[in-house]
């Protein structure tokens, strides 16, 4: 069986390079993209088995593009772990409410994130 | 009466001095004396005299120049003038010439005195009338004054000022209100509050402070209003007569937009800066991560220790944006705060799994006990895990090892109370009172290790009285804290709107 493949979706690389080493040592492949236009032209070249986005990035932002992966028959089957910029200060089961926007996304995880919450939820998914 | 009056008798036969002095002095009078008219003048003008009584011919001075002299001079004492059979026609000259009423000689005593008594009477009701007249001028001049002084200060004040009548209708009003209001020609008088201010909140403010009744002498309503992106501060009270029945409102409005704007200024500043510190801070953190994780190569004991310290710090300052970012947030209004019927004991639970095990490495034992069948509160789910989150974290980290940080809910009446008691080391009676301010940390040799940014608690009190409840703590130095809050259960909240 070959390598589940996650596709990683974040403005600042030096986040993108974490969650990859995080996911790579786990034996994930990972794709990486670094805005919503390159990620919606990732996704297009291949699947991805989970999809890693973030919220706040240029040109279109995470929200957005998980509305479009969402309400499109070819990509609403893949699962979004959404990336928040709300803090660990306080655990918390409700980020969606929290930023005011319903988005159908299979998981929240606060940035930043350790290795074993990032794997944990993606094999939850897979 | 208490007062004694004084008589003066003026006649040149001795005897009949001596006769009224007789007849006048058992009846309380003080009585003078004078043998003609030129004497009787020096004793008005040394004394002060309420009746002359008054023989009609003299000699050196007569009774006729006397009255003259006297209706000049003192014309509110009353002369009675003192005359025989035969000169009754003369005695009619002077009552014309002012005298105040006649006796003939020779008089009975009982006459005499009836028409002293009756003469005094009318010098005492004149006296009366015109103190009564003077006193009536004087307060008419007062209030007079007193209006136009009124008048100029509500209308040189920079605060917009609103008075209405007991029937809620505007019978005062200044120019500044008119300006902050925005209202170009005054609405006819007395107008309706709504001509005036169109908040409904504003309207139901000024009724229930008509209707608050003699209990309401200490009441007064401060509300916060907007009107054509004015933002104004009303302060309203209720006035009361002597019989402390409500007579109407006045209203003081002031105009508080700059300030808002500067706070909304502060806020966008704090959540720019927030935004952009925590960005880099969260993908350090998460390099670190790596790192520690041995994702980059295996690391030595000292390394790994240095990291884990740096580690520790990098999420202090993520706390503290956080919490600045929630205090930006609680400042620039509760609007996002979606109240709904929550179950408390339930978000409880699942904030001690969660905390668990950091307590555990803390050697902190968390422990809940929550009866079934609690009433359900009206509150915002998020604003409850921070608030709950927020004081257990703290009782954790204030715990000494093996210390158990216990939290109770029950219900009390239309609240529902949870109590957060750790036994940790305590608050100093001093430093109580400023633990929910902003910043605020107790500094001590035992709290260096913990880190936090002073935000926590300013941010609890902030979101408990948002959901109109309250926050209180017992502390023991070196026995432990204790928080206690109490939350409107749903049908309380419920209520309570229904009742404003």
């Amino acid at each position: 069986m070959s390598a589940k493949y996650i596709l990683i979706v974040d403005d600042d690389p030096d986040l993108v390079e974490t969650v990859s080493m995080m996911l790579e040592s786990k034996g994930f492949e990972v794709g990486k993209a670094y805005d919503g236009i390159e990620g919606e032209e990732a996704i297009k070249k291949r699947r991805p088995d989970v999809l890693i986005l973030d919220v706040m990035m240029p040109r279109k932002n995470g929200y957005e593009l998980c509305k479009e992966l969402k309400s499109n028959k070819w990509t609403k089957e893949i699962p979004v772990i959404l990336l928040t910029a709300v803090g660990e200060a306080v655990p918390t089961t409700s980020y969606s409410h929290a930023d005011g926007m319903s988005v159908e996304a299979e998981d929240f995880i606060p940035k930043p994130v350790d290795a074993a919450t990032l794997v944990e939820a993606v094999e939850r998914l897979l | 009466m208490t007062d004694q009056y004084t008589v003066l008798v003026v006649d040149d036969e001795k005897v009949l001095r001596d006769g009224c002095t007789l007849v006048l002095k058992p009846e309380g009078y003080r009585v003078l004396t004078a043998a003609n008219g030129q004497e009787a003048l020096d004793k008005l003008g040394a004394e002060l005299v309420n009746v002359v009584l008054c023989d009609l011919k003299m000699p050196v001075m007569g009774a006729l120049e006397v009255l003259e002299q006297t209706s000049v001079r003192y014309p509110g004492i009353p002369v009675i003038i003192m005359t025989g059979l035969g000169t009754v026609a003369d005695a009619v000259e002077c009552m014309k010439k002012g005298a105040y009423d006649f006796v003939t000689k020779p008089f009975s005593i009982d006459h005499l005195i009836l028409v002293v008594k009756r003469a005094l009477e009318k010098h005492l009701l004149e006296q009366q009338t015109r103190q009564l007249q003077e006193e009536q001028a004087r307060n008419l001049y007062n209030l007079a004054m007193e209006q136009s002084r009124m008048h100029t200060i509500v209308n040189c004040m920079a605060d917009g000022v609103l008075v209405t009548n007991r029937e809620g209708e505007v019978v005062l009003c200044n120019s500044t209100l008119m300006q902050l209001l925005g209202v170009q020609a005054p609405p006819p008088h007395p107008g309706s509050v709504q001509a005036y201010v169109g908040d409904r909140d504003f309207q139901v403010a000024i009724e229930s402070l008509l209707a608050g009744g003699s209990r309401s002498e200490a009441r007064f309503i401060a509300q916060e209003l907007c009107q054509n992106r004015i933002h104004l501060r009303a302060l309203s009270a209720p006035f009361s007569g002597p019989d402390s029945q409500v007579l109407g409102t006045v209203t003081v409005f002031h105009d508080v937009t700059h300030f808002k704007e500067l706070d909304e200024m502060k806020n966008d500043f704090v959540r720019m800066v927030s935004h952009e510190l925590r960005s880099p801070l969260a993908a350090i953190k998460q390099q670190h991560a790596v790192i520690l994780d041995g994702l980059a190569g295996d690391l030595t004991a000292k390394q790994r220790e240095l990291l884990t310290r740096a580690h520790a710090k990098i999420q202090g300052l993520l706390d503290l944006i956080n919490d600045l970012l929630d205090v930006a947030k609680m400042e620039a209004g509760y609007g996002q705060l979606e109240q709904v019927p929550l179950n408390l004991p339930e978000i409880l639970g699942e904030l001690v799994e969660l905390l668990r095990e950091r307590a555990a490495s803390q050697q902190v034992t968390l422990k809940l006990v929550a009866p079934d069948g609690l009433p359900l509160i009206q509150a915002d789910r998020r604003s409850m895990e921070e608030v709950f989150g927020n004081l257990v974290s703290n009782a954790i980290n204030y715990s000494p090892d093996g210390g158990e940080v216990r939290i109770t809910a029950i219900s009390r009446g239309d609240y529902l109370e949870v109590e957060v008691k750790d036994q940790g080391i305590g608050i100093e009676a001093e430093e109580i009172s400023k633990i929910f301010d902003k910043f605020y940390r107790v500094k001590s040799p035992k709290t260096r290790q913990v880190i936090g940014t002073g935000l926590g608690l300013a941010l609890v009190k902030g979101l408990i009285e948002a959901h109109r409840g309250s926050v209180d703590v017992d502390s023991e130095v070196g026995a432990g804290t204790t928080f206690r809050v109490k939350l409107p259960t749903v049908g309380a909240a419920k209520g309570a709107d229904a009742k404003e």
